[in-house]
């Protein structure tokens, strides 16, 4: 074939682009009118679990109560659970699991600022942390968090990051494509066609946080899937010390206890709250014995005193381990950070009457009931 | 930007005192103001290294100009050669000669200690020494006038476009552009950004999908016959989606600045055999080759086994330019020898399509372009394999008995329907390009076949196409 140079030198308007403009957005309108709601991706990916995030809030707003931290979080307390004994406790509620693996301070700071776009906010954030949230990350800004961000958030963290922000613009501004634009976000339904690194724990807590049906406990805890219909033993695994060995590298270096930028964003989380006006109550989750041996000295005790400050700065409350009341053994644990379902089933029904109090300050303060 | 900058309107807007005979000399000014910057932008230490074969080129030229006497003029241009070869010989083949000799002489008994370097590749090395090269020898050989201008120099050596990825430009096609004032038309702007979304769309969408089912078959350890078979021919597609891709974008963004680059790619796929692959595949690097190194081997004007032997060098060398490992060499030599087995028999092969009715030829070359696809893909697996055994280990897998469980062995191979999907598209455009003549088919066809080409495009792009992924594989050649 010789190759020719194009012969159309007129200066026509350009009207095969024009007409594929007009396609993409009868594209468009037809998913609009499809997916009143939006679309929500099936997610089986970490990339997507986090955008989705946005997609979801947008798609069904917050529930009353959405529960928020890392996969610890999602792990150890059970949003269905947590449902009945409010609705036991007289609180007719709609609890959501809102954590992400892997969410530190500051992706749980963009998850709250995420849920705040929407019309509704929940009435109670519950956030259920261990030190392992104010650890540190080998980059910043993390990519999960920037999954979150929109410009906004961009700009402010550039203040601090500098340069180092810049490298999350791109994803930024698919964030914001995909808020704006159905034909985007089809992109994450459709992603798993192409992604192939899916593996077995992979699983949607959020899907999950929706349905506040217990039949599904499964999708709740994610990766209790070894063990969740009849049998009555929850074997504790991964709980070597090579595993806990990990984990501590992965959130703590070095022998420094907490992460000064994490403790910024948990401060910056409460701040959020107040200026909301939601609740905002922090919840401790045991970690194994194994892991607490192996973490950086002093890093328990930081821990506390650093949310319990935050908390009473702003007028919240931390629930610790000895509020709890409860003990939790070796056989209450999937692994060296998170809870099993046995585990979670304990430190949720703990839980619960510390959040109907929230719920209950919260209706006496606006005078519904009494 | 440049595009809207570089305009002598809108230079001499920016610059109005500027006299009008400067316009052309700032705008190529701010091109290899531009050029540098976007090589440094991947590694400022070696903008040295383009300066250095820059400027020795330069001077090389000048000299080359001025000197008639014979002797002179060969030690200018064996400066030229040792400087540039000298450049990509070190930072490119250190480390390979130096290991294949250490295991050669442990082969032999002797123990030695390679001195490893870890030289780092700098990027685009392969691309500009040559295209630096091809104007000192132009040059020697009496073709071309060396440049007396040093900025246009430097910017045809470093023009941006094509700097990392090739086309590798002759001189006598691209320093003239640089000498004449350009003009950016409406013309040359559309059909600029039309080749640069095609070259987006092979990358992101078709060639980054078909890495993901190569990448899944070459790593497998003991791959099926299917399996074996599925990855080759991703890879065969993926390589050509890839490189070609950057040559459009390279083209496209050229055109746009008001630049004319040569075309790379004609349709590789097509060739009914060796020599028309080769007209057709990586065209700058195969006639630069064959220009530079065949005929100044002797081409085949010494009888026929000097004719087979520079065939056999040529390709070897060309394998080797690709990279430091053996498989490249072995890459090059499968091509060198389908080159020196079919050239014998080419008289009779065209003999005897001369005797064929129109649609008997036309079948013939159906059935010859399917065979010499087969053995081209054959020589990806030497390309793409990690070692060399591991592409005896791959070839092993071809030749084994089939599995019962094609299907299933095909889904591990990641997204592997939707690559063929693509590469049934990709090869249905490029068959209609084929039988009507016209590269430039969808960019010519009625506005809305166009709209509706462009549409999908851009919806395949928006949902399947790959962000943040692997750099061109040319990059690291």
């Amino acid at each position: 074939v010789r190759p020719r140079a194009p012969r159309r030198v007129s200066q026509d308007p350009p009207w095969g682009l024009a007409i594929a403009c007009g396609i993409v957005l009868c594209v468009e309108g037809l998913l609009r009118v499809t997916n009143p709601l939006g679309l929500v991706p099936d997610v089986a990916h970490r990339e997507l679990e986090y955008r989705s995030y946005v997609t979801q809030l947008a798609a069904r707003a917050a529930p009353d109560v959405a529960i928020l931290g890392s996969s610890r979080a999602a792990n150890g307390v059970i949003a269905s659970r947590l449902t009945s004994l409010l609705v036991q406790a007289g609180a007719r509620v709609k609890v959501g699991a809102h954590s992400l693996s892997g969410g530190r301070a500051e992706e749980t700071l963009y998850a709250m600022e995420r849920a705040r776009d929407v019309a509704r906010l929940p009435r109670v954030w519950l956030w259920a942390l261990t030190p392992l949230e104010l650890g540190g990350r080998p980059e910043k800004p993390s990519l999960q968090a920037t999954y979150l961000w929109r410009l906004p958030d961009w700009w402010r963290e550039r203040r601090e990051l500098h340069a180092a922000a810049d490298h999350y613009l791109p994803g930024v501004l698919v964030n914001e494509l995909a808020r704006s634009s159905w034909v985007v976000r089809t992109r994450f339904v459709v992603e798993p066609n192409v992604v192939d690194d899916v593996g077995p724990d992979s699983w949607n807590a959020l899907r999950a946080g929706f349905v506040p049906d217990a039949r599904r406990p499964s999708l709740m805890q994610g990766a209790l899937h070894h063990n969740h219909r009849g049998r009555r033993r929850f074997v504790a695994h991964s709980v070597s010390p090579q595993a806990a060995a990990r984990y501590r590298d992965l959130a703590f270096h070095g022998d420094s206890a907490l992460d000064p930028f994490q403790a910024r964003h948990l401060e910056l989380a409460a701040r959020t709250a107040a200026d909301s006006g939601v609740r905002l109550l922090f919840l401790e989750v045991p970690v194994s014995p194994r892991f607490e041996a192996v973490m950086p000295a002093g890093a328990s005790s930081a821990f506390r005193n650093l949310v319990g400050a935050v908390a009473r700065r702003h007028g919240f409350r931390f629930v610790t381990s000895e509020d709890l009341g409860v003990d939790f053994g070796a056989d209450d644990f999937r692994d060296v950070t998170h809870l099993n379902f046995r585990g979670a089933t304990k430190l949720t029904t703990a839980a619960a009457p510390f959040v109907a109090k929230e719920l209950e300050s919260l209706e006496t303060r606006r005078g519904k009931r009494r | 930007v440049c595009a809207v900058l570089l305009t002598p309107r809108s230079v001499r807007r920016l610059l109005p005192r500027l006299p009008r005979r400067s316009v052309l000399g700032a705008r190529n000014a701010f091109l290899l103001v531009a050029s540098y910057a976007f090589y440094a932008a991947w590694d400022y230490r070696f903008l040295g290294l383009l300066l250095l074969s820059t400027a020795n080129d330069f001077f090389v030229g000048r000299a080359l100009m001025k000197e008639s006497r014979t002797r002179r003029r060969r030690t200018y241009i064996a400066l030229s050669l040792a400087g540039n070869l000298g450049l990509l010989g070190f930072f490119k083949y250190f480390d390979f000669f130096t290991h294949s000799l250490v295991r050669l002489l442990g082969a032999v008994g002797v123990h030695a200690h390679a001195p490893s370097l870890r030289v780092v590749l700098p990027v685009g090395i392969s691309f500009y020494t040559f295209q630096s090269l091809s104007y000192t020898l132009d040059v020697y050989r009496g073709r071309l006038r060396a440049e007396t201008n040093p900025l246009n120099f430097a910017a045809f050596v470093a023009f941006f476009p094509q700097l990392v990825a090739g086309p590798i430009e002759r001189p006598e096609r691209l320093l003239p552009q640089f000498r004449h004032t350009r003009s950016v038309t409406w013309s040359k702007l559309t059909s600029g950004t039309y080749l640069i979304a095609v070259g987006l769309f092979k990358k992101a969408v078709i060639a980054d999908i078909l890495a993901q089912v190569a990448d899944a078959g070459f790593a497998l350890k003991d791959p099926t016959r299917v399996q074996a078979a599925a990855a080759t021919y991703a890879f065969a597609f993926q390589i050509y989606a890839d490189f070609s891709a950057y040559s459009d974008i390279a083209r496209g963004t050229a055109r746009c600045l008001g630049f004319e680059l040569s075309r790379n790619f004609d349709m590789p796929y097509f060739a009914a055999t060796p020599s028309e692959f080769w007209r057709r595949w990586h065209i700058s690097l195969s006639t630069w080759l064959r220009d530079y190194l065949y005929v100044s081997l002797g081409g085949n004007r010494f009888g026929r086994f000097v004719t087979y032997r520079n065939l056999m060098l040529t390709m070897v060398l060309g394998g080797l330019w690709h990279g430091a490992s053996w498989t490249f060499v072995l890459w090059g030599a499968l091509h060198g020898a389908l080159l020196c087995v079919y050239r014998p028999l080419e008289p009779q092969v065209r003999a005897f399509a001369q005797t064929l009715s129109p649609s008997a030829r036309g079948a013939l070359r159906v059935v010859a372009v399917l065979c010499f696809f087969q053995l081209v893909c054959l020589a990806w697996i030497f390309f793409r394999a990690d070692t060399v055994a591991d592409a005896f280990d791959l070839l092993h897998a071809l030749a084994a008995v089939p599995s019962h469980h094609v299907l299933r062995d095909l889904s591990e191979l990641g997204p592997f329907w939707i690559s063929t999907c693509l590469v049934a598209g990709l090869v249905g455009v490029q068959l209609m390009q084929y039988l009507k003549g016209d590269s430039w088919l969808v960019f010519r066809a009625p506005a809305p076949a166009r709209g509706l080409v462009y549409a999908v495009g851009f919806l395949l792009f928006v949902w399947i196409g790959q962000n943040g992924s692997a750099t061109f594989i040319y990059f690291q050649f």
